[in-house]
Formats: structure tokens, C-alpha cells, sequence
């Protein structure tokens, strides 16, 4: 008889969300919210995804706290889009 | 059919664990003979009486949509493990793999996948995962096999396996359909898909604005380099937020429609027009048509293997004297092809699978063993090898002693077509090779001296005009 072990968190990077056994991916998830259309727009302004519209690097802004995030300039306003595509 | 049959009780036979079933902890999959079992921990066992429950799950079960699974509780005992209860499902003929599938199978297991998700939200529950490998194949018909990723959806709760579905059906299906590159070879080097990142570097830019291409490609990729750093817990931010199950429910009727409209690219194929274009296809095809049916119907056949199927027709023949037929081609456009035609006809045992048998599927995932080669996977009684040696010994430079020893290694009847050097179709081969290139020893005679040791020739006949020549050999035992 072969046990296979599961995967323990420990090898998975540190900085992914984990919940569940399949890792969702944290942008992705931020995603969906936009996908449901324009109700989900109001959803993803207030989890302060808006800054998946923004213009400037991924590192840098990686590095900035939201609050000074939103501070910055080239701020654009969330597509609504109507249904999902 | 690739285990070991037996007259013993099931009960009393090895039980395995499925080496590709270990993600879910609460959820296993165990083989026992020819009996499959799911067994389930408490929470898992609550979401399957909550299933069982629905009348989704009754009418797709009904449909052939969803494998036959019946509380089985009984078992669970026998296995090591505390689990709270076991399921016992129907047993699918041949497993196989995304990376073995065409164009259309691939995007009518996502098809699928998406029907059962929004019948499963209607019923406020969800899949948890969004993996082509929980769904298989009856024929040309797609099954969904894992019951174990139903779960009761959570108010507020997104979708997990949003991106699992984008990274294993989506990715896959418009790197074919727009960029036209087949995803097979990608999905057998990379199970778990494309990212959202490598395909927006395959895609122009009118690739990127077609339908599907911001929002499903260019928007999560972006998100992911986004959010790459951060450990925030956007689950219960979203919740917070007001998330709820409408939002997911238009995010799958949209991906519905942009699945739907995939169309493959046929840049890739050379062989879609081969009994069409090639005279001596027709000509022959009776006489070996012939040949075929008279040696496959001899004996009773659990699996046919029909090396280099192309648009089917032998499989077809066989398909009558079968229990299964697995239809094996290099090239997925004309396999496609057929799968279509088997999808829209009443054949139900005949299964298309993408395969290079001179680069057959690896063992591959977890130890080289969450995916089993294909050979582990199936083990035939009769093979048939037609107009395919001269493409192994000739085009692929493999010695004909190797061909020989192949087949005979598969431990199954052979109806093998010899295709001389004299023939038309291998002096196109050989164009381009000079005569020191090309094994010397492929000629009749020295197929005769290897088949002699390893085979008994049952019959063999010349095919119609040329020099080709059809042999049924029996492996010597």
C-alpha cells in the first residue's frame, strides 16, 4: 500500500495565500471582482484593488504603502465594464 | 483496463492510493482490484450529502456528465486513514491526460467544466478546483470524475479556482486557437498550464484585444505582478467588500461564451487531408479493410491500439470487434477531426488520444508518478500498425529490430502493414537522406528474421498493387 504524503505549507512560498489546498493567486483574486461587471466594481474599490488600474511599476509600487498610493499621480478611474467581456 | 484482471473477491486484493490524488486532503482516491473508491473525511463527507442532494448532481449522473458514484461508507474501514465515509465510482475505460488531448476535447472538457460549475452555484455550491485531469473520457463523450470537488459555497466566497481554470483550459485553448501554437507539448511540460504571464508574451497585441484577451489574460497578469508581494487576505477582504455569488456566476457565463467561440488554428496539421489526397489510400483501404476486420474479429478484444489512426477508419472497423479502441496520432488536427466525427456519431468506444509512440507520454508530476506513462496506463490486446513502420524506421531513424521488439514487448496481437523501401511514400521520406543515413537493414527479409523471433506469423497477404505487404502476428510466448 503507497500513502502518498500531501504537501505541507512550508513549501510553498511564504508570500502566497494559502487557503484551501490550491493556491487561488492573490491578483486573480482581486480580479473577479471586475469580472462580475459592474457591480463588481464597487466591491473591488473597496478593497482598495483600484490599484490594479494605475499606472507606474509593479515593484515600485509593490513598495509604496496604499495610503501614498493614492496620493499618486496617474490615478485612473476603474473600468466599468458592462458583463464580463 | 490497464489492471491485472483476477477472479479474486476485490476485497481481498491490494489497495492502492491514486498517485494523482493527494492534493486534497480530505478527498482520496483508492483502486482495489477493479473497484475505485473516494474516501472522505467529515467535512468532505458533508459536502457529498449536500450534493447527493441537489438535483444537479441526479441529472447530470443521469446524463453520463458526471461518473456513477454510490455511497459505499462500508469500505472506508478498510483503508488507513481515519475517513469518515467512501464512494464507489464507475471505472473509466482508458485514463488519459490534457497533454494527450485535441483541440476540441480540451475545449469541450472546459465546457463542461464551466456547465457543472454554474449548475453547481445555482444550488449554492461551488467546484474547488477547475483541473482538466477530473475530467475523462467515455469514447469521444467528457466525464467528470472528481465528486470530491463539489463543496458548499460560503456566502461571499470567490471562486478558487478561477485561475486554475484560466492557467489549464483557457491558457491552453487560445495559445492554439490565437496564437495558433498547440498546447499539448506545453501542458506535458508544464501540468499545472500556462501563467497569465507567459501567454501575454506569446500574444500580439491584436491577440491581446480580441475577446477574452484583457480581461482574462492581459488584467491577470498584470494583478498577479501587482500583488506578487503581498500576503493579504484578499478572500476575506472581498467578503468584507460585498462579494457574492452573481459576480462569479457572470464571471463563468462569460468565459462560456469566449470558450465556445475558440476555434482551432489548423497551421499545425499535415495530415488532415491524407486518404483524401493520396490515391493509393483509397485503393488499398478495402483489401486491408478487409484484413483487419477478419483478424480483429477473431478473438474477443478488451483494447485495440491503432497506431497512426489518422482520420480513424481502421479504428472504426475494430471499434465493432472492441471493448475499447484507443485511435493513437502525432498529429492533433487530424485527430480532432476524428473526435469530432466520433462526438456526433453513435460510437461510443472509440477514444482519440494525441500520442507519438516514437515519444510517448512520460511518467510526470509528483516522483514521476502522479501521472503515469502512457504504457502504465494501458495495455492492449491487439495493435494494429498500419502504413506506420516505414515513418518510425525511415523518418525517425529507429532500427527496425527496435520497431520489432516494441511490439512484441507490448504483449498483444499485431496486424502490421510492411511499407517496402520501393514505395512511393518512403522514397518521399528518404528524399532528403542520403543512402548511409537510412538503416540498411529495412527490407522484407530482415523484417522476416526479426519477426521470426519474437513472433508467430498467422497470416499475411500482399496489399494491391506495390509491394506492401500485411502480416497478423501472434506474440511468441
Amino acid at each position: 500500500m503507497t500513502a502518498v504524503s500531501p504537501p505541507t505549507q512550508n513549501t510553498l512560498e511564504p508570500h502566497m495565500t494559502v487557503i484551501g489546498y490550491l493556491d487561488p493567486g492573490t491578483g486573480t483574486l482581486i480580479v473577479q471582482a471586475v469580472l462580475g461587471g459592474a457591480a463588481g466594481v464597487a466591491v473591488l474599490v473597496k478593497t482598495k484593488g483600484r490599484r490594479l488600474f494605475r499606472r507606474g511599476d509593479a515593484a515600485a509600487e509593490a513598495a509604496t504603502t496604499d495610503t501614498a498610493a493614492t496620493a499618486a499621480e496617474g490615478d485612473e478611474t476603474p473600468v466599468a465594464t458592462g458583463s464580463s467581456d | 483496463m490497464t489492471d491485472e484482471h483476477s477472479d479474486a473477491p476485490s476485497s481481498t486484493r491490494p489497495a492502492t492510493f491514486d498517485p494523482g490524488s493527494y492534493r486534497d486532503p480530505g478527498s482520496r482516491v483508492v483502486r482495489r482490484g477493479d473497484d475505485v473508491f473516494r474516501l472522505l473525511d467529515e467535512r468532505a463527507l458533508t459536502d457529498w450529502e449536500r450534493l447527493s442532494a441537489t438535483s444537479f448532481f441526479r441529472r447530470e449522473v443521469a446524463a453520463g456528465r458526471i461518473a456513477a458514484t454510490e455511497p459505499d461508507h462500508a469500505v472506508a474501514g478498510d483503508f488507513p486513514g481515519a475517513w469518515a465515509g467512501a464512494l464507489r465510482h464507475e471505472r473509466i475505460p482508458v485514463v488519459s491526460y490534457p497533454y494527450e488531448w485535441t483541440f476540441s476535447m480540451l475545449r469541450d472538457a472546459a465546457l463542461l467544466q464551466l456547465d457543472l460549475l454554474a449548475a453547481a452555484l445555482d444550488e449554492d455550491m461551488i467546484l474547488k478546483d477547475s483541473t482538466p485531469f477530473n475530467v475523462q473520457w467515455r469514447g469521444a463523450r467528457p466525464v467528470f470524475i472528481d465528486v470530491g470537488s463539489f463543496e458548499q459555497l460560503e456566502k461571499g466566497e470567490v471562486w478558487v479556482g478561477y485561475r486554475q481554470f484560466l492557467q489549464q483550459f483557457l491558457y491552453p485553448l487560445l495559445l492554439a486557437a490565437r496564437v495558433g501554437v498547440p498546447f499539448q507539448p506545453w501542458l506535458r511540460g508544464q501540468p499545472d498550464g500556462l501563467t497569465a504571464d507567459q501567454l501575454q508574451r506569446m500574444m500580439s497585441a491584436r491577440d491581446v484585444v480580441r475577446k477574452g484577451g484583457m480581461l482574462h489574460v492581459a488584467l491577470p497578469a498584470r494583478a498577479e505582478r501587482r500583488y506578487r508581494e503581498e500576503g493579504r487576505d484578499v478572500r476575506s477582504e472581498l467578503k468584507a467588500a460585498g462579494f457574492r455569488k452573481e459576480l462569479i456566476q457572470a464571471n463563468v457565463r462569460g468565459l462560456r461564451r469566449i470558450v465556445e467561440g475558440l476555434n482551432r488554428s489548423d497551421a499545425a496539421g499535415r495530415w488532415d487531408r491524407y486518404a483524401a489526397d493520396f490515391a493509393h489510400v483509397a485503393a488499398q483501404r478495402a483489401a486491408k479493410s478487409d484484413f483487419v476486420t477478419t483478424h480483429a474479429a477473431s478473438h474477443h478484444n478488451r483494447l485495440v491500439w491503432d497506431v497512426g489512426a489518422n482520420d480513424g477508419h481502421f479504428s472504426m472497423l475494430a471499434a465493432s470487434h472492441a471493448e475499447y479502441v484507443l485511435a493513437l496520432d502525432a498529429d492533433d488536427v487530424v485527430l480532432d477531426d476524428l473526435y469530432g466525427k466520433l462526438a456526433a456519431s453513435g460510437v461510443r468506444n472509440v477514444l482519440p488520444l494525441v500520442q507519438d509512440v516514437a515519444n510517448p507520454s512520460p511518467g510526470l508530476g509528483w516522483r514521476s508518478a502522479e501521472r503515469p506513462a502512457f504504457a502504465e496506463r494501458s495495455a492492449p490486446d491487439l495493435v494494429l500498425c498500419l502504413a506506420v513502420i516505414h515513418h518510425l524506421v525511415v523518418a525517425r531513424n529507429i532500427p527496425l529490430r527496435a520497431v520489432v521488439d516494441w511490439l512484441a514487448d507490448l504483449d498483444a496481437r499485431v496486424i502490421l502493414e510492411f511499407v517496402p523501401p520501393d514505395d512511393p511514400m518512403v522514397r518521399g521520406l528518404t528524399a532528403n537522406k542520403r543512402p548511409h543515413e537510412i538503416h540498411r537493414d529495412y527490407d522484407e527479409a530482415s523484417l522476416r528474421r526479426y519477426l521470426a523471433e519474437r513472433f508467430v506469423i498467422d497470416a499475411e497477404q500482399p496489399v494491391p498493387s506495390g509491394n506492401r505487404r500485411l502480416f497478423a502476428l501472434r506474440p511468441e510466448r
